[in-house]
């Protein structure tokens, strides 16, 4: 084997070896909402929106629940919100899960819904 | 252990290098002996890499899908209309004997892959080197948005200074041994050790992981064979940074069928994983063979010669 071969190889390895690290990503905090209740328009109808985070495929006239902004409230009210037991609400519980493990929520976006339904998943 | 584990790494290289050197070197005068055709019909079986490299100056794409898992049954036709499907697109060149790089893109995560695969020994047909013998790496790059790793900073270990996400957080690594051999023109069968690195995880996982894998080929016709891939990622208490396990990544095993001709290779496969990229699989990988979370999958190889 010519030693170009082995330099490069080493190059390589060099690469993989010096370029490691051993870092922890800090979970994101829960927001402080100074004592108002969460607006369901403005801060967690967004958490579905912004990217195309969920309404990539939860769109209308594909995967339910439709959770575009003019859809999402009414949509997830029934059968994915559960006010007498938030945290088994199907909409905090599905987003990561074995079942949908593609996608999930962070930390904070989970929290600001937890604390709108335990607010009472109201219309606001 | 960081330090412990890549010098180990870099002796090990460096030591199979040299080695090499003097194999080539000695053989000089020995009487030569051919490599053995067709170990594997191409450089990737299923989803995992083989000892293959095509010839030199051969341009090969990859084509890699996995559909949804298969648990919600005939309602979504076993997976197929499901969310959460992965896709990968690839392309590898031969830049010299046995030596292949290659990059590609990958739906989850967003990643972009480049790698690297030597084949260092071949099996020969006079059973002079009884076994093939290659060491293949990666390395992911998670592309997502900054806001898709929770805070968007990160703690040098447990203890150490607080640091904005850089852009090296977003990388992953993927190295493995390979050894193959041929035991006879239908059957063949390789295994490997693998060591998989993340440069930035959540609190609860582990940065380094270690996997063996085995994969095997059963010809059935002259284009047809039954393949298989099974790896396992191993729970080693010494190199864990976690005192308790959470969610360890379960094997994946994969079932499939082989059809090749030339210059294409088609797999059409079950298997328990999502994921594509080995590093993705060795360390993420939640879905159980015995509960449902099979997924259909399916990779195409073609090859171009200059």
């Amino acid at each position: 084997m010519k030693k170009k071969s082995i330099y490069f190889i080493l190059l390589l390895v060099a690469l993989f070896v010096f370029s490691c690290k051993y870092d922890f990503i800090l979970p994101e905090e829960v927001p402080d909402n100074g004592g108002n209740p969460i607006s369901f328009a403005t801060q967690v109808a967004p958490i579905f929106s912004n990217g195309n985070k969920c309404t990539a495929c939860h769109k209308p006239g594909a995967t339910s629940p439709d959770l575009t902004t003019a859809n999402a409230y009414m949509q997830i009210l029934s059968k994915y919100v559960n006010t007498a037991n938030p945290e088994a609400s199907l909409i905090l519980t599905m987003p990561g899960s074995n079942k949908h493990s593609w996608k999930g929520f962070t930390a904070g976006e989970a929290s600001v819904i937890l604390t709108w339904i335990k607010e009472g998943a109201n219309n606001n | 252990m960081k330090n412990c584990i890549t010098t180990v790494f870099f002796l090990l290289i460096t030591t199979i290098l040299f080695a090499q050197q003097e194999a080539t070197d000695s053989s000089i005068v020995k009487q030569k002996d051919s490599p053995v055709s067709s170990v594997f019909e191409s450089g990737i079986l299923i989803d995992a890499q083989t000892t293959v490299i095509p010839d030199v100056k051969t341009l090969e794409f990859v084509i890699q899908h996995k559909f949804g898992s298969v648990e919600n049954g005939h309602s979504d036709l076993w997976g197929i209309y499901a969310p959460g499907s992965n896709i990968r697109l690839g392309l590898n060149f031969v830049i010299r004997k046995n030596i292949q790089v290659g990059a590609g893109i990958t739906k989850n995560r967003m990643m972009t892959d480049l790698s690297a695969k030597w084949t260092i020994f071949q099996q020969t047909q006079k059973n002079t080197i009884p076994v093939s013998v290659t060491v293949y790496g990666n390395i992911g790059i998670d592309g997502r948005n900054i806001s898709a790793f929770e805070s968007g900073k990160v703690r040098v270990a447990y203890t150490g200074p607080v640091n904005s996400f850089a852009f090296s957080d977003r990388l992953s690594y993927f190295s493995e041994l390979i050894v193959s051999r041929k035991f006879t023109k239908w059957f063949s069968l390789q295994g490997g050790v693998s060591f998989t690195h993340y440069n930035s995880v959540e609190e609860l996982y582990d940065h380094d992981k270690i996997g063996i894998h085995f994969n095997g080929r059963m010809k059935v016709s002259n284009q047809g064979s039954v393949v298989f891939n099974y790896d396992q990622p191993l729970k080693i208490k010494n190199i864990s940074e976690q005192r308790v396990w959470t969610n360890p990544p379960k094997p994946n095993l994969a079932l499939g069928y082989e059809i090749s001709t030339f210059t294409h290779v088609f797999h059409i496969y079950i298997a328990s994983t999502n994921s594509i990229l080995p590093q993705e699989n060795i360390m993420w990988n939640q879905n159980d063979w015995k509960n449902k979370g099979l997924a259909i999958g399916f990779t195409i190889t073609r090859l171009w010669m200059f």
